[in-house]
């Protein structure tokens, strides 16, 4: 099975190259000749090779940040580096700035947002119809799950809570299969917490922890 | 009458080359294929139409829905005097008849009191017509590899001729509608009554209904199709395993779908002609069955078959392959969220697990399976049409309940005689098909095959070698297929040759 190894960037410098790729964006030099240089930063090599023409081709870098404006910001601080584009909405979840460096090198910054940041709540993968109540309490619950968790744990509430629902032979999901559901799933040395959350949304947990660990 | 009995003959075995025929194409002619095949069992009415529906499942989209949906009904006149006194008497009007089928028709009627009713007249001289063509019908091509895999064909008949000839009784159907409509209470569930006063074994006459066919009820709301989806799995799981009689005709000519006054999805089952009865042992030993994979609890699923009615030496075959057929088969009682039917890939799955040894499966299931089968195939095409994924296992636990699940849990499983569960071991079926040849002591061909392929090795031999075969020695490849065929494909050298300089030699391992 063939594989890349590296991605080759023909330049006209090598010394400016190496040096913003090693010391600006972090890369190591693993070898240098005069036929080439490889630079590497544990999950990307980049070949340098001598450039054979005046004309300069690109190598497109991207970066992922936290902070787009004050990345950008850092970059654009350092010499032989300039603006091509600043805050582009790619869409909804990603923002983006492009930056000109040396020899070809361009970066693209991004910054990707979550649910939290964006402020949405994503639909449930539902199969069966919901009551609003049902939903609407699932997915503020869901709010209180560490991101990391929330995906499995949305797609694991609403199953169950599906299941329950077929155990009356209803093809609706109400809030009592909802909160019993979520019991099901959340570990039981949480559901005090969880019994706590319910009552700030004015959901009285208690008939549907029945005969569960509290 | 013997050119009468001629055509009919010649009608059948135009049928058989027909199925012959859409049994080998490959996909862009087998519509066509299926159209031909449909034309002749439209043709007739009777037997023949009979097979053309049963082909027909409940997909929509197959040429012998023409037989479902379009066939010509006969004038009023050539059925009128199957109508007994009392219906006549109490009869305002009838209707020329819009929906025919295989050995009846409908008609729309109004009684003096104001009620509208269906009545379903048998056609005249069916039932002479069906006994003969019963027997012609053994004229019918074996399809598929029934005799390599020790199908039991008689049984196979029996049950077709039995439950032919039980479908143009309609008195039987007016009792099995009666006992469903007072047995079942499904939700969403119509089954419309019968007036047994007006019924006869030539007539049937029940509460006229109306509502959408299934294909337009598929582009309804997602709700109304859910209603939908559970009610067809609920009325299968309660007839099956609390009543033990299942509706065997899933055809979407057997359903009407409407909206009740509340505004939910109510499906009218029509037409009780064919069920199959299924003995306590045989569904308590499914259901115990379904339970323990459900909870993961260990269980002998080879007794369980058998307590259901398998063949225990034809499914020793398959006795280390248990665990794994059970995962396909019972693949939605065991999926943790609602069971998308688009997942289920059933046929790729046991194709994949049991290769050729799948027609062991097939061969050792008893034959009136076949009927339950069907019902099965019908609700799992039916749901897949639907678009809808439902809970499958929540949904039984509620048709079935505590009580009889427990039923199920004790429920002692037959013994199975160590012979028959040790026969194939015993037998030692083959695994492989060897054949080697050298010339000079070097391999020219090296090819191992599945041991089944035995069955047919006029069709894996070159003819080239064949004829090489013929003329130097008294090897009878024919015959030793058929050899094969009939005592089984256990070890065995089936031939070794000297061929000039070339050695052949075919062998069972």
């Amino acid at each position: 099975m063939d594989f890349v190894i590296s991605v080759i960037h023909p330049v006209a410098d090598f010394a400016e190259a190496t040096a913003f790729l090693c010391d600006t964006l972090g890369f190591q030099c693993q070898q240098a000749t005069a036929e080439a240089v490889i630079v590497d930063n544990g999950s990307l090599a980049v070949r340098l090779v001598p450039a054979k023409d005046a004309v300069q081709s690109s190598l497109h870098l991207e970066l992922h940040s936290q902070n787009l404006a004050l990345t950008t910001d850092a970059l654009l601080s350092l010499p032989n580096v300039s603006l091509i584009t600043r805050d582009i909405t790619i869409s909804p979840q990603r923002l983006e700035s492009r930056i000109q460096g040396p020899q070809g090198i361009v970066i693209i910054v991004a910054q990707a947002f979550n649910e939290d940041e964006l402020e949405i709540m994503p639909p449930l993968p539902m199969s069966l119809l919901w009551d609003d109540d049902a939903e609407q309490c699932v997915k503020q619950m869901l709010r209180l799950t560490p991101l990391g968790f929330r995906e499995a744990a949305r797609t694991r509430i609403t199953e169950q809570a599906e299941m329950l629902a077929g155990e009356e032979a209803a093809i609706t999901v109400t809030i009592a299969n909802a909160v019993r559901a979520l019991a099901e799933v959340t570990p039981a040395f949480q559901h005090p917490a969880l019994v706590s959350a319910l009552q700030q949304h004015g959901i009285e947990p208690a008939p549907h922890f029945n005969g569960m660990a509290q | 009458m013997i050119p009468r009995l001629l055509n009919k003959t010649l009608h059948w075995y135009r049928i058989a080359l027909a199925m012959r025929r859409l049994k080998r194409v490959d996909s862009p002619t087998r519509r066509h294929a299926q159209q031909t095949l449909a034309l002749l069992l439209a043709d007739s009415r009777g037997l023949a139409m009979k097979i053309g529906q049963v082909m027909a499942g409940s997909a929509d989209n197959n040429a012998f829905q023409t037989l479902v949906t379009s066939i010509e009904p006969l004038p009023l006149s050539a059925v009128q005097n199957s109508l007994g006194k009392p219906l006549v008497q109490a009869l305002q009007a009838i209707e020329e008849s819009v929906a025919a089928a295989s050995l009846g028709q409908v008609h729309r009627a109004l009684l003096h009191n104001g009620t509208e009713v269906a009545i379903k007249i048998r056609y005249p001289g069916i039932v002479g017509s069906i006994k003969a063509e019963l027997k012609l019908s053994a004229w019918l091509p074996s399809v598929g590899p029934l005799k390599r895999w020790q199908f039991n064909v008689n049984d196979y008949k029996t049950i077709l001729h039995r439950q032919l000839l039980r479908e143009t009784d309609y008195r039987l159907e007016m009792h099995t509608q009666q006992r469903f409509q007072q047995t079942l209470s499904v939700p969403g569930l119509f089954i419309p009554p019968v007036y047994p006063e007006f019924c006869s074994e030539a007539v049937l006459v029940q509460a006229w209904a109306t509502g959408s066919r299934f294909s337009e009820a598929c582009t309804w709301s997602k709700q109304h199709r859910l209603e939908i989806g559970r009610t067809l799995l609920m009325l299968l799981w309660q007839s099956l395993f609390v009543h033990g009689e299942v509706h065997g005709d899933p055809h979407p000519g057997n359903y009407l779908f409407r909206l009740n006054p509340q505004g939910n999805a109510e499906t009218v089952l029509l037409d009780y002609g064919c069920t199959v009865v299924v003995a306590p042992p045989r569904r308590l030993a499914l259901l115990k069955l379904m339970d323990a994979y459900h909870s993961g609890q260990p269980i002998d699923a080879f007794r369980c078959f058998v307590a259901m009615g398998f063949n225990a030496e034809k499914l020793a075959h398959l006795q280390v392959k248990m665990p794994g057929l059970c995962q396909i088969l019972l693949r939605p009682f065991l999926s943790p969220r609602p069971f998308q039917m688009q997942e289920w890939q059933l046929s790729t799955s046991l194709q994949a697990l049991l290769g050729e040894q799948r027609w062991w499966f097939r061969a050792a299931g008893p034959a009136d399976l076949m009927l339950l089968l069907r019902a099965f195939h019908g609700v799992s095409q039916q749901l897949a049409q639907l678009d809808v994924a439902l809970p499958w296992w929540p949904l039984l636990q509620n048709v079935v309940g505590q009580e009889l699940l427990a039923q199920a849990r004790a429920f002692e499983l037959p013994p199975v005689s160590a012979d028959d569960s040790l026969s194939a071991n015993s037998h030692s079926h083959a695994q492989r098909l060897c054949i080697r040849m050298t010339e000079h002591g070097n391999t020219v061909i090296a090819m191992d095959l599945p041991a089944e392929t035995a069955a047919d090795l006029e069709s894996i031999i070159p003819l080239s070698v064949r004829e090489q075969i013929v003329a130097a020695t008294t090897v009878d490849i024919a015959g030793l297929s058929r050899r094969v065929q009939r005592e089984g494909i256990v070890p065995q050298e089936l031939f070794s040759v000297e061929l000039g300089q070339q050695h052949c030699r075919v062998w069972l391992e």
